[in-house]
């Protein structure tokens, strides 16, 4: 006997041949809920009629027989009709039945044994349809084994349907919605999340037993169910339509929500790279190659490299290395997101001097070191410290392979009388560690700083004497100077050779016609070799470029920066080093001892000590557009330039001498001056600032007329004191009896400085501002005029 | 007739037969999602704002007396426990964009609303770092502006303050008939308007540099009947008409005979300043600039060579649409407040914070309610130009590359000024090819 566990379907369908079409249609109508047999649907090609068939519908609870005037004939269902009676006589499986199923009404010969059997007759108002569910209703109603009502059976399919909708609902939302769907979305994300949860596991446990049958049987079922959604658009037409409506509306919206967000490439990771004013062309060379590199087939870039450094924001090294100390997190004085731009994921500085600084400031903020915001560098390129001569067509006064120390080079250049350029100490760490080269000296492989200033003082007053002229600011970087030198800006003293000390990539840029700058055009080489310009002191001190990832960086940019470094490293990448006028890790051979941060802070010290004291102007444009609301600070603009003055004046060394002046003046010529400090006036500079914020901004802009004769109140400059004019203006020049040209031709002849701070309408880069001071004006915004007064103060004054 | 009897299950039983067939599953697992859905949306409008603090990141704040701190100010007066801050970034634009990329890249929630140029909404929504605001209704924002929030058929973003070429001109020289119809003007206008006046150095300014440059090169040539991209999205660059804008951008930037231009291409405030120092007589300009030029008269305007421009220009609309920009504020995806976040959007694009930014602060209004009340008519004579203009407007090509789109154009315009107008080679794949983010 065929126990309950081995029953394999819930109805046999018998039928005669000529009721094939009927009989299908009621597999149908019965497989949406019921496990049924068919032999036309059943049987698989190379079964076996005389022993699938019997053992299927064995492995039947119910014999359903489809009796019509094609029966008499049909011997193959005379057969089943009688082997499903001796079935249900014995029982076998417990339960079975047989239920004839007249199509077209009853025929004039029942077939033995059913006759006595209640019946469901076809015509009219009962179709197949109303017999199958007559058919389903039975299931439920058929007594199991031992007498009990079995519980109904769902056929799982409806948890299969339900669980697909809900699936290819979710994915809908999932792309008209991707947020939506984002951890952290609170209660009802998890909602979603649980309710597809839910429906997959009643599915799982629905299809707990046999479940490659029951997917089989489900795809089986999905698929005849579109082949006749036709039909039931006919018969359940509003169903059936809203479903119809449904899917097509949402299939719509996913296929235009999804092909409109996949235009094109995605997004390149971004990788913010930090580096100098110096190394800012050569590192965006770098970036491009790097971005090249990983493009992918697709022509899809898969990293932007956003190269940007702190200097050229106006920040100087130190704040930039304090800012990096501290996270990139704010101070009273910057706000790095605003000042400087985003948090590095790379940095690159020239030297791992910078890196000592910030590791050191860091400690400083106590943090240890598993906090330490820069995790371990690594060296992508060197550069030594040298002199290059500027000079078109000339070799240098001696070969590169002559081996002398700095001391001996230095000496010469004062023999032969050499035109000296170096940039500003406090520009960069690469004219810090050129200040360091030519004060130490190598004793027994260890740095000796403590002979005496004199020497130090007699190089910076040739260095001095060298910059005269060229309107440049004290702190001018070598990017500068090269340009400068690439225009035919450079003025020459006389016939003097001129020397350059600066690390020998911003030279091999300059001879190669590579730009030096973003904002340098790039020109053509200069004829004939580097080597041959170029002087490298043997005990010369080497940049060595590091490369540095933070520990605040995470992914994607992480491993972008570690791709960067690992490019850089490469074949690809260190040939694109070498283009860029660096020389790989390791190719400098150099006796020198490694220089500390300490070492350098020293040199820096002593050159301070070498500067002459200050006699500075301070003109502040007082004209009635100061009067107007500050753009991006509080109060007036006149206030925010009188607060920048009170700070900066704190800058001012006991030597230094200080004037202000505030235009236009406030009745005859005198009346610009607002006061006066003498060396060691200490006490007076709020008393001087105060007098400032009492001063009403009203009237016109002599600009012209001020600058003028402010120059010629300072007179020039001397081996012994420095004197120079700064001028901050809001505005153009609106009331003065002299042109622009001739403004800037009397502050040639006066051998003094002119610096000028521009904001509000008044703008370096064009117009009359770039006739009078070309390289001496700083553009600023009264959100950082107190920043930019004070590093002008800061490099003007202390001197002694 | 057989059957009935006997066999029926009752009507209960036919309903859960019903429930239980397949249409019945469908049935069952659309409502469910549905369900799911609005239950997550309903979330999003219901549920109470999270507490802590609220960042917003976005450029340096360079309003006047910081109105737009102010407004911050308000708000944190008002929500004890949604303190807002605004992280401030450079004033240039590279530098916003790669901040606020890489800190949605980066995730971690960091910040809660970007203040997004307009051209960069179509980027952070399809890399998903915004989230959608689509149940924040239209209302009366202006349908230019509105639609820069939008991307693949959903807002992502609400405008926050907006911009339109506005055309600035001086009424001793011209009146509203006489003004070009055409810009830049061709040679012979500018000939005829240079004549008027020895002071003049050009005829017009426009902005030609860095973004400037795009916009006005598009303005020029759909002043020319061209366009860049049209509105299937193809790069129509090599069409004649286009051609026509750039050759006459090209010659109105060189000199002409004495030595003036028909254009002067300088920066917004350059021009601004050559507009109230007498030397250009047309000024294509963002409205922002109307209040530097109407508050002109405290620098002396007497001594300059056409005394005070403050009490002799007027604006109009451009005599085509204009480019439109501004910018639209959008939740991070990684937010942890994003109900917070909405609410301090809502409020900041509220009718009376527009009011305050457009009077106050000079950004230019977002609903049309603030461009339409008397009071601020009355306060600002150009707001009927101001929103004639913005009616008109045209977005720039809208892509999630529109950084890569913009050079590759830049450096075309800027080959074509130096060529007569004509474009390099393989410009129109190029262009193309950048729309799609490939290089």
């Amino acid at each position: 006997v065929v126990s309950e566990a081995e029953i394999e379907y819930d109805f046999f369908l018998v039928h005669a041949g000529g009721d094939t079409r009927q009989a299908e249609k009621l597999f149908d109508l019965l497989s949406l809920r019921a496990r049924v047999f068919l032999a036309s649907r059943s049987l698989l090609p190379g079964d076996r009629w005389d022993g699938t068939v019997p053992d299927a519908q064995r492995r039947s609870r119910v014999t359903v027989v489809l009796v019509s005037r094609h029966t008499d004939a049909a011997f193959y269902q005379r057969e089943e009709i009688a082997a499903g009676i001796d079935q249900a006589r014995r029982g076998d499986p417990p339960g079975h039945r047989v239920v004839p199923v007249y199509l077209a009404g009853r025929p004039p010969t029942i077939p033995y044994g059913l006759r006595a059997l209640h019946s469901i007759t076809v015509s009219g108002k009962v179709t197949l349809d109303v017999a199958a569910t007559r058919l389903l209703d039975l299931l439920e109603h058929t007594p199991a084994p031992g007498g009990v009502v079995r519980a109904p059976r769902p056929g799982n399919r409806w948890v299969a349907v339900a669980l697909l909708t809900a699936l290819l609902a979710g994915a809908l939302v999932a792309a008209a919605w991707p947020a939506l769907l984002r951890p952290g979305r609170g209660v009802g994300w998890w909602l979603v999340v649980g309710l597809l949860a839910a429906t997959m596991v009643l599915t799982l446990i629905a299809l707990r037993d046999k479940w490659w049958d029951q997917v089989r049987r489900l795809l089986g079922a999905l698929g005849q169910a579109l082949k006749r959604i036709a039909d039931r658009v006919v018969a359940h037409w509003l169903a059936g339509l809203t479903a119809l409506v449904l899917v097509a509306v949402g299939a719509a919206f996913w296929l235009v929500s999804v092909s409109s967000a996949a235009v094109g490439c995605p997004v390149p990771t971004e990788l913010p790279v930090l580096t100098t004013a110096d190394g800012m062309a050569s590192t965006q060379a770098l970036a491009v190659a790097f971005e090249h590199a990983r493009t992918g087939p697709n022509r899809c870039p898969t990293v932007h490299a956003f190269v940007y450094s702190g200097e050229s924001a106006g920040v100087s090294t130190a704040a930039l290395g304090a800012a990096l100390a501290r996270s990139w997190q704010d101070d009273q004085d910057i706000s790095p997101f605003r000042d400087i731009g985003p948090r590095p994921a790379v940095w690159l500085p020239d030297s791992s001097l910078d890196v000592d600084r910030v590791r050191s400031l860091a400690r400083q903020n106590l943090l240890d070191e598993a906090r330490q915001p820069i995790l371990p560098e690594t060296s992508i390129a060197e550069s030594p410290i040298v002199l290059g001569l500027l000079d078109p067509g000339a070799p240098a006064a001696m070969p590169r392979t002559a081996a002398l120390p700095w001391a001996k080079v230095l000496q010469q250049a004062d023999d032969e009388d050499w035109s000296l350029l170096r940039p500003g100490p406090d520009s960069s760490t690469t004219a810090a560690l050129a200040t360091l080269s030519m004060y130490a000296r190598q004793v027994n492989g260890r740095l000796d700083l403590s002979h005496s200033v004199t020497d130090d003082r007699k190089v910076e007053q040739r260095i001095s004497a060298s910059l005269t002229g060229r309107d440049e600011h004290p702190e001018v970087t070598s990017a500068t100077l090269l340009c400068q030198e690439r225009s035919g800006a450079g003025r020459r003293a006389g016939h003097r050779p001129t020397y350059l000390i600066t690390s020998e990539q911003m030279l091999n840029r300059y001879y190669w016609g590579l730009r030096i700058s973003p904002d340098c055009a790039q020109q053509d080489p200069l004829p004939g070799t580097a080597a041959t310009r170029i002087i490298q002191p043997v005990d010369t001190f080497i940049m060595d470029h590091p490369y540095v990832q933070f520990r605040w960086t995470s992914d994607p940019q992480a491993g972008a920066a570690r791709d960067f470094l690992g490019w850089l490293l490469g074949p690809e990448g260190q040939d694109a080093v070498i283009a860029q006028g660096l020389r790989p890790p390791g190719a400098v051979r150099n006796p020198a001892a490694r220089p500390r941060f300490g070492d350098v802070q020293t040199a820096l010290s002593q050159y301070r000590s070498t500067k002459p004291p200050a006699d500075v102007l301070l003109a502040v444009d007082g004209s009635g557009s100061m009067s107007s609301p500050a753009p991006g600070a509080a109060g007036t603009r006149f206030q925010v330039v009188t607060q920048g003055v009170r700070d900066a004046l704190n800058q001012m060394g006991p030597q230094d001498e200080f004037a202000l002046w505030t235009f236009p003046p406030r009745g005859t010529k005198r009346d610009r001056e607002l006061g006066r400090i003498m060396p060691g006036g200490n006490p007076q500079r709020q008393q001087l600032a105060d007098a400032l914020a009492h001063a009403p901004p009203s009237g016109s802009t002599p600009l012209y007329r001020t600058i003028v004769d402010a120059v010629a109140a300072v007179g020039h400059s001397t081996a012994t004191r420095t004197t120079a004019v700064v001028v901050f203006t809001d505005g153009e020049d609106t009331s003065s009896d002299l042109s622009a040209a001739d403004t800037a031709g009397r502050i040639r002849a006066a051998g003094t400085t002119v610096y000028i701070i521009a904001a509000g309408d008044a703008n370096c880069a064009t117009g009359p501002l770039s006739v009078i001071a070309p390289r001496t004006c700083y553009q600023a915004d009264f959100g950082s005029v107190d920043r930019v007064l004070r590093q002008l103060f800061a490099t003007l004054w202390g001197g002694r | 007739m057989a059957g009935a009897d006997g066999l029926s299950g009752g009507r209960s039983a036919a309903v859960r037969r019903r429930l239980l067939s397949w249409p019945g599953g469908l049935v069952i697992g659309v409502c469910v999602s549905l369900l799911a859905v609005a239950l997550v949306s309903a979330g999003g409008r219901h549920d109470p704002a999270e507490s802590g603090r609220l960042v917003i990141m976005s450029g340096r704040d360079e309003s006047v007396n910081h109105q737009r701190q102010r407004l911050i100010d308000s708000w944190n007066a008002e929500h004890p426990d949604n303190q807002a801050i605004i992280r401030s970034l450079p004033s240039s634009a590279d530098q916003q964009h790669s901040t606020m990329v890489a800190n949605a890249q980066a995730g971690g929630g960091a910040v809660d609303i970007y203040n997004l140029d307009i051209t960069w909404v179509p980027e952070f929504a399809a890399a998903h770092y915004i989230r959608p605001l689509d149940s924040v209704p239209k209302a009366d924002f202006l349908a230019g502006p509105w639609e820069t929030g939008s991307y693949a058929g959903h807002q992502y973003a609400i405008p926050f303050n907006t911009d339109v070429g506005l055309l600035y001109y001086r009424t001793d020289l011209l009146d509203a008939k006489s003004v070009p119809k055409i810009l830049p003007p061709d040679t012979s206008y500018a000939t005829q308007l240079l004549g008027e006046d020895p002071n003049l150095q050009a005829a017009y300014a426009g902005q030609l540099v860095d973004e400037g440059l795009t916009i006005n090169a598009i303005e020029a040539i759909r002043s020319a009947g061209g366009d860049v991209v049209d509105g299937k999205g193809n790069v129509v660059l090599d069409s004649p008409a286009a051609g026509d804008g750039l050759r006459r951008l090209a010659r109105a930037v060189k000199k002409l005979p004495g030595g003036r231009r028909a254009e002067l291409g300088g920066t917004e405030n350059e021009n601004t300043a050559a507009f109230i120092g007498c030397q250009v007589a047309l000024m294509r300009n963002w409205p922002v600039h109307y209040g530097k030029i109407a508050g002109s008269a405290r620098e002396q305007p007497a001594e300059r060579p056409c005394g005070d421009v403050s009490r002799k220009f007027a604006v109009t609309e451009l005599p085509f649409p204009s480019v439109l920009g501004g910018q639209d504020l959008a939740i991070a995806a990684d937010s942890t407040k994003p109900r917070a976040a909405q609410q301090l959007i809502d409020f900041l694009t509220a009718q009376e914070s527009q009011k305050s930014l457009f009077t106050s602060g000079g950004f230019a209004p977002v609903r049309d309610s603030v461009l339409n009340d008397s009071e601020v008519k009355r306060g600002q004579p150009y707001a009927n130009a101001l929103l004639a203009a913005l009616k008109s407007a045209r977005p720039r090509p809208k892509t999630p590359h529109y950084a890569l789109f913009s050079a590759v154009f830049r450096a075309a315009v800027q080959y074509a000024l130096e060529h007569d107008g004509a474009l390099p080679d393989r410009v129109v794949p190029q262009l193309a090819d950048a729309l799609n983010g490939q290089v």
